[in-house]
């Protein structure tokens, strides 16, 4: 473990950690300088905490050579081998601790992101993932090409799932194509449904563009970095508000679309059990429960978040230049100096 | 700006107090040294070799002293000319436990081509006497051995008569 941490890839594995950490804080110092909130904004700012830090270290050792070395980490703003070196009573508890955020990191990864995604794209492969080969109803047929008038979309791009949940999502690769459930189809309006087949078509437009691509080939690469984790979610979700917006600009219709995502909001959380205490319910629920409860959380507090900002057209464009540069020329400039 | 300029300030600081704390905590951990004594206290290691001959130019005591107990035992003496303040001696002294590779890691001025690589019998000792440029251009020479569990290495910015004469000084 000690000389791996000394050698250039343990190095960088350790660097690019605290990298992100010191760029996911300084662009937070900047979103409340500058009063930066919109979306497009905080989403470019944050490709600074997926791209510096995977890319800065290499840089560093090329511009100084030695710069692992003892007399680099003398003068050094923060020398990380002094909390790895560091034992509380014989145990080397940050060595520890940087192993298990690491290793916990790479399963989150796996098991929510890798695997779902091959198990997709292998459905896609096969065809499987396209339910929209069966006959649909005239009437939604009919709601679908109504809700489509004015949307840059062909109507055979449109898939319905035979699902009586409420889905809808789209696949930005190769085929394009959006998928809406009979369950939606049934629930919602026409201009409900218009609003959210535009939100979908934001996403297959911004597919196009590589920088999210890329960004997200350089999170994998960190598989094992928490920061890029959890940086890559929130700029996901800011990409589903960029959509919001996209949809708003497309169909003049934020209350329509502000309707349609109400409607994708979970149920509250039933008890199984009934009755009785709720401490008590949660002890009786399996991980798994507590797992899916999490994540029922999250997805509603990101459709709330989506919900309170959903309103009439409004300019996103603050000047970000001079704020960017600055923010930019900050994280590198420290970083250069955490070993 | 100026909130950014006072919030940047504050990551700075932390990142400073988080570097200093573990320093006043583990006082055995890598660091500059004023003396060779508090340096040998700080790394548990009373058996350094120190040079009783210097050429000319050079003196006792070293300009930089630097050890640490981890993650291995180290200690480093340099000393410097007084009419340039360039360096031109390093003594380093090593734990085996770190190894060849990162005992080198230790010297601030590395080779950047060896010439000559020949096996030389230091009062009795195996050494390994190596000539060449060194990464700042000049002529250096160096000498390695072990000794008690060390790995000594004396790298002088000149070729090897004077060197050999300062590694003998060292040692009985």
């Amino acid at each position: 473990m000690d000389s791996f941490i000394s050698s250039y890839w343990g190095m960088y594995a350790v660097q690019t950690v605290l990298h992100s950490i010191i760029a996911s804080a300084l662009i937070d110092c900047a979103f409340i300088a500058w009063d930066i909130r919109g979306p497009r904004m905080t989403q470019r700012f944050r490709f600074l905490v997926i791209f510096l830090p995977a890319f800065s270290f290499p840089v560093y050792q090329l511009i100084r050579p030695g710069r692992g070395g003892v007399y680099f980490r003398l003068g050094s703003l923060l020398d990380s081998n002094k909390w790895f070196f560091f034992n509380f009573w014989g145990v080397p508890v940050f060595r520890m601790l940087l192993v298990l955020s690491a290793v916990i990191t790479a399963l989150i990864f796996i098991l929510q992101e890798f695997l779902p995604m091959v198990v997709h794209l292998m459905e896609q492969l096969r065809g499987d993932g396209a339910a929209g080969g069966q006959p649909v109803e005239e009437a939604f047929a009919l709601k679908i090409e109504d809700a489509l008038e004015g949307l840059p979309i062909r109507p055979g791009s449109i898939s319905v799932l035979d699902d009586e949940d409420l889905a809808l999502y789209s696949n930005t690769w190769r085929d394009p194509r959006i998928f809406v459930s009979r369950g939606l189809l049934r629930v919602l309006d026409k201009h409900q449904l218009q609003a959210a087949l535009a939100h979908e078509i934001g996403h297959i437009r911004r597919s196009r563009k590589p920088v999210l691509t890329i960004a997200y080939i350089v999170r994998v690469l960190m598989f094992y970095n928490p920061v890029a984790m959890i940086e890559f979610r929130k700029l996901a979700q800011e990409e589903e508000k960029i959509c919001d917006d996209f949809a708003v600009a497309l169909t003049g219709r934020p209350q329509a679309l502000r309707e349609a995502v109400g409607m994708l909001r979970p149920e509250p959380d039933e008890n199984p059990e009934g009755g009785g205490s709720q401490g008590k319910a949660v002890i009786r629920r399996g991980a798994r429960d507590i797992a899916a409860a999490f994540e029922r959380y999250s997805l509603d507090a990101l459709l709330k978040s989506r919900l309170r900002r959903i309103g009439p057209p409004a300019e996103d464009e603050t000047p970000w230049g001079v704020p960017f540069v600055i923010t930019f020329a900050l994280i590198a400039g420290i970083n250069y100096f955490v070993v | 700006m100026v909130y950014m300029a006072v919030m940047a300030a504050g990551v700075v600081a932390f990142l400073a107090a988080l570097n200093w704390f573990p320093s006043l905590v583990r006082p055995d951990l890598a660091r500059r040294y004023a003396t060779v004594e508090d340096a040998m206290r700080a790394a548990g290691y009373h058996g350094i070799l120190v040079p009783k001959y210097f050429p000319e130019g050079l003196s006792w005591p070293p300009a930089f002293i630097f050890a640490q107990k981890r993650p291995f035992r180290a200690v480093v003496l340099e000393f410097t000319e007084p009419k340039t303040m360039r360096t031109a001696l390093i003594v380093v002294q090593s734990s085996l436990k770190g190894g060849a590779a990162e005992a080198e890691k230790l010297q601030r001025i590395r080779f950047a081509r060896i010439r000559e690589q020949t096996g030389y019998r230091l009062k009795g000792r195996d050494a390994v006497l190596q000539v060449g440029i060194c990464g700042d251009g000049r002529p250096c020479s160096r000498i390695i051995w072990k000794e008690g569990g060390f790995y000594s290495s004396v790298l002088y910015m000149s070729y090897p008569v004077e060197l050999i004469r300062i590694a003998d000084s060292m040692v009985r």
